[in-house]
């Protein structure tokens, strides 16, 4: 599934009803060419989505969001997605990629485990009376007193394990 | 190729379900889809050397890991009919029954694991690694190419295990940025206030009272269920998304440190105190709900809407504003930076290169 013709068939069904052979564009060597039919039958190509997605085990996201972009962006503005426009012109553009942060977090029965639930509590605590704060020197009081609750349950600790986890994923992305 | 693939185990049969179904012929992933017969230009050119998919019937038991999931009947859409009939591949469901965390403990006490079994890359993960419940995949990763070349060597390096094997293939894995994260803006709302610059946070907040002024009815800032504040928060630091306040955590040189003490998490709080104090944000931000955030989005009142991903909401509401009213409608804006700071490096969400979950293949199917 994880193969262009795979992708192309779980997501949008077999060759000849939603798409017509392929294409290369934008460094995608087979994207579907899309079919009239992809446009004017949105009620039973959306039922077929709502069903497949159910199946998208290995869903490729360069494969699938090349392919429709590519094609949203032949289509006259006022026909546009309008989702796939601003992911298009804006949001892709500005999110960073924060794979090295992920699977940063201990176990929860484990000391540093403890002492992120407890820090999660107290956070959610400061923010919530910062939020309701009368002066900007209440909120930053709010914040110096929440970063010494925090400390006392093991922030330092907690971080330096995820210090840790966030450096061996930076290595292991290097390839090291 | 028959004579071949008796010598096959089924655990790998199982494998080429995940690596190849619907890649045809595992070979030609470089546009060569159908044409079994081209395999001999390959290599050794020996024909042998790897599974065809619909040469031979395949047939396979699967297990979503979830409370929620419910695999459709396979062969019954569009779909996966063409893929019954001309793949000759049949997956079997194996249901959770709305209970994931009980099915998978009477499956491991009973020894009795599905063929793959698609979670989350968490502790039950880890659970069936260290018990060797798990086929190692790297040697097919080697043989069938699609793999390599679509997950590609840092996300499936990210995926390796202590014992340097990979075991998981990735779900929506990516190589390039995605995500939603960012602000909506209500077009009628700035049209009839003239358009002002909404760049800065400054402007920003200039904007949203000129709002309050002016529509009473409206709420200024709509910043969900609280995580718009944390997209507030990428506002005033370069390259520092909402991860980094959502998580509690933000890098220091080779460090993370604390939130709290955190220039950037402190200036963008007393500027988000302002705001609410003001009564610009939403006074029910942390306590709302999700319908709540949606009714006031689709019948567009607010004038500034930041979230995690505002635009199911926002694209559902645009389409509703403009049916009733031509000049109605949604965009969205440039991420808003603190003044001084360089727009172009002002990442309000992340993405990921893992995507969401992993699919996995279990010793069991070589058993059967």
């Amino acid at each position: 599934m994880v193969g262009p013709e795979g992708q192309r068939t779980i997501f949008w069904g077999p060759e000849g009803l939603y798409w017509d052979g392929t294409q290369s564009v934008n460094g995608i060597a087979e994207a579907p060419v899309f079919t009239e039919k992809y446009l004017t039958d949105v009620e039973n190509l959306s039922k077929l989505m709502n069903t497949t997605n159910s199946f998208q085990w290995v869903g490729n996201t360069v494969y699938i969001d090349k392919s429709k972009t590519a094609y949203e962006m032949t289509l006259p503005e006022d026909q546009q997605n309008w989702e796939t426009k601003y992911q298009m012109n804006i949001t892709w553009q500005t999110q960073a990629n924060g794979t090295e942060f992920s699977n940063l977090s201990p176990l929860p029965e484990s000391e540093e485990g403890l002492a992120e639930q407890r820090v999660n509590d107290i956070y959610d605590e400061a923010r919530a009376k910062a939020l309701h704060a009368k002066s900007e020197e209440e909120v930053l009081k709010i914040l110096d007193q929440a970063e010494k609750d925090a400390q006392a349950v093991g922030y330092s600790k907690m971080l330096e394990f995820k210090t840790k986890k966030w450096q061996d994923n930076k290595a292991k992305m290097a390839g090291n | 190729m028959r004579n071949k693939m008796k010598l096959l185990t089924l655990s790998l049969v199982a494998l080429l379900m995940v690596f190849s179904v619907l890649s045809g012929c595992s070979k030609g992933s470089s546009g060569d889809n159908k044409g079994n017969e081209n395999a001999g230009s390959n290599g050794s050119g020996s024909k042998g050397d790897g599974f065809v998919l619909g040469e031979d019937e395949l047939e396979y038991t699967m297990y979503g890991h979830y409370d929620w999931y419910t695999m459709p009947p396979w062969g019954e859409d569009v779909a996966t009919k063409w893929i019954k009939e001309n793949k000759k591949v049949n997956v079997k469901p194996i249901s959770s029954g709305g209970n994931a965390a009980q099915k998978f403990n009477t499956m491991i006490v009973g020894n009795e694991l599905p063929d793959v079994i698609w979670l989350d890359r968490n502790a039950d993960l880890d659970r069936l690694r260290e018990a060797d419940m798990l086929v190692p995949l790297d040697e097919y990763i080697d043989k069938y190419p699609n793999i390599k070349e679509w997950v590609g060597e840092s996300t499936l390096n990210m995926l390796r295990a202590e014992d340097g094997h990979v075991y998981a293939i990735p779900n929506w894995y990516t190589t390039q940025p995605n995500g939603n994260t960012g602000y909506v803006v209500n077009d009628k709302i700035y049209k009839e206030l003239g358009s002002p610059k909404l760049e800065t946070t400054d402007d920003l907040y200039a904007y949203l009272k000129q709002v309050k002024e002016k529509y009473p009815d409206v709420i200024p800032f709509e910043a969900g269920q609280g995580d718009g504040l944390d997209v507030i928060y990428s506002a005033f630091g370069e390259q520092h998304p909402n991860l980094f306040m959502s998580n509690h955590f933000v890098p220091d040189g080779d460090k993370l440190s604390s939130i709290f003490t955190d220039p950037v998490f402190r200036d963008a709080m007393v500027y988000m105190n302002k705001l609410y104090r003001e009564r610009l944000l939403d006074q029910d931000t942390l306590t709302q709900t999700l319908d709540q955030v949606k009714e006031k989005v689709t019948t567009g009142r607010f004038a500034v809407y930041a979230s995690s991903s505002p635009t199911e909401n926002a694209s559902f509401a645009h389409t509703q504003l403009k049916a009733q009213d031509p000049d109605a409608g949604l965009k969205m804006v440039w991420p808003i930076h603190k003044e001084g700071l360089n727009k172009e490096n002002i990442t309000p969400g992340t993405w990921n290169q893992l995507g969401w979950n992993v699919s996995v293949i279990t010793k069991a199917a070589k058993k059967s």
